[in-house]
C-alpha cells in the first residue's frame, strides 16, 4: 500500500510542475505577445521585423 | 492570435495535451501491476520519459551551440537557452521521481550509484550554463561563453547512457531493450516517451517564442531610450 502513496506523489508532483510550467508559458508569451503589438502600434515602426533572434 | 503564437500552435498543444492524458490515463488504467516491486513501478512510465527529454535536451543545446559558434545566429542562442530551461526542468523532475521510487524499493532517497551519480552531475551543469548564460555583466558575454559550458557539458550525456553498462550499479539495466516488458508495458512506455517528446517540443515553441519577443522588446525599448537622449 505505500507503493502507492509514492507512486501518486511522484505522479502528483511531476503532471503539477509540467501542466504548470506549461501555463505559465503560455500566458508570459501573450503578455509579450501583446507588449510587443502595443509597442509597435505606439512607435509605428516595424522594427520587430529585423530584432535580434530573427 | 498572431505572429508569434499562431492558430496552428493550437492544434500542436490540443494534441499533446490529449496525448499527455492519454499517457496518464494508461499508466493508471491499461499498464499492468508488476509483480516484485507493486503499484511503485508505475512511475518507471514517468521517470524514462524524463530521463529521456533531460538527454535530448543537452543534445539540442550541444547542437544549438555548435551551430551559434559556426554561424552567429542569436536564433540558435535563443534555441540553446529555452532547451536549457526546460531540460532543467525535466531533469530535476527525474531526479525527484527516481529519488521516490528509490525510497520505496531501496528503502534509500538516494545512493551514489553511477547513474544517479552522473544525472546529478547533469542538473549541476544546466544550472552552470544557465548561470553562465544569464550573466550580465556585459551585453552578449553570456551568449559567446555559455557555449562553452554547454559544449564540454555534453560529455556527461553519452557517460549517463552508458552508465549502467561502465560500471556496477543498483540501477536498473536497460530492461527495454533486453524484452523485459509485457507488451501493455511497452506500448504504455511509447505513449508515454510520444507525449513527452510532444511536450518538450511545444515548451520550447513557446520558450524560443518568449526569447525571440524579449529580444524585441529590449530592442525597441533600446532604440526609443536612444532617440530620447538624441533629442
Amino acid at each position: 500500500m505505500s507503493g502507492l502513496y509514492y507512486l501518486l506523489a511522484a505522479n502528483i508532483g511531476v503532471w503539477l510542475a509540467i501542466f504548470g510550467y506549461l501555463v505559465h508559458l503560455q500566458l508570459r508569451c501573450r503578455k509579450l505577445n501583446d507588449m510587443v503589438e502595443a509597442m509597435k502600434k505606439s512607435s509605428g515602426s516595424a522594427l520587430g521585423e529585423n530584432s535580434r533572434g530573427d | 492570435m498572431n505572429k508569434a503564437y499562431p492558430r496552428k500552435s493550437l492544434i500542436f498543444t490540443a494534441t499533446t495535451v490529449i496525448l499527455m492524458l492519454a499517457a496518464f490515463v494508461m499508466i493508471f488504467v491499461y499498464a499492468p501491476e508488476e509483480k516484485s516491486m507493486g503499484e511503485v513501478q508505475r512511475v518507471f512510465y514517468l521517470h524514462v520519459p524524463l530521463a529521456w527529454i533531460s538527454l535530448l535536451a543537452f543534445l539540442v543545446i550541444f547542437i544549438s551551440n555548435i551551430m551559434y559558434l559556426a554561424k552567429e545566429k542569436l536564433v540558435y542562442d535563443n534555441i540553446a537557452r529555452a532547451s536549457a530551461k526546460i531540460g532543467l526542468i525535466f531533469n530535476t523532475l527525474m531526479l525527484i521521481s527516481g529519488s521516490v521510487w528509490a525510497k520505496a524499493v531501496w528503502g534509500v532517497w538516494w545512493t551514489w550509484d553511477s547513474r544517479l551519480t552522473t544525472s546529478l552531475i547533469l542538473w549541476f551543469i544546466y544550472i552552470s550554463y544557465l548561470l553562465v548564460r544569464n550573466a550580465g555583466f556585459e551585453e552578449g558575454r553570456g551568449a559567446r561563453f555559455a557555449p562553452i559550458v554547454g559544449i564540454i557539458g555534453f560529455a556527461d550525456v553519452p557517460v549517463i547512457a552508458l552508465s549502467t553498462t561502465l560500471w556496477q550499479t543498483q540501477h536498473p539495466s536497460e530492461i527495454i531493450f533486453q524484452g523485459g516488458l509485457t507488451v501493455p508495458m511497452l506500448v504504455t512506455l511509447i505513449v508515454c516517451v510520444v507525449a513527452f517528446t510532444l511536450l518538450y517540443a511545444l515548451l520550447m515553441t513557446l520558450s524560443v517564442a518568449i526569447n525571440r519577443m524579449e529580444g524585441i522588446i529590449f530592442e525597441m525599448e533600446s532604440h526609443t531610450d536612444f532617440t530620447e537622449e538624441e533629442g
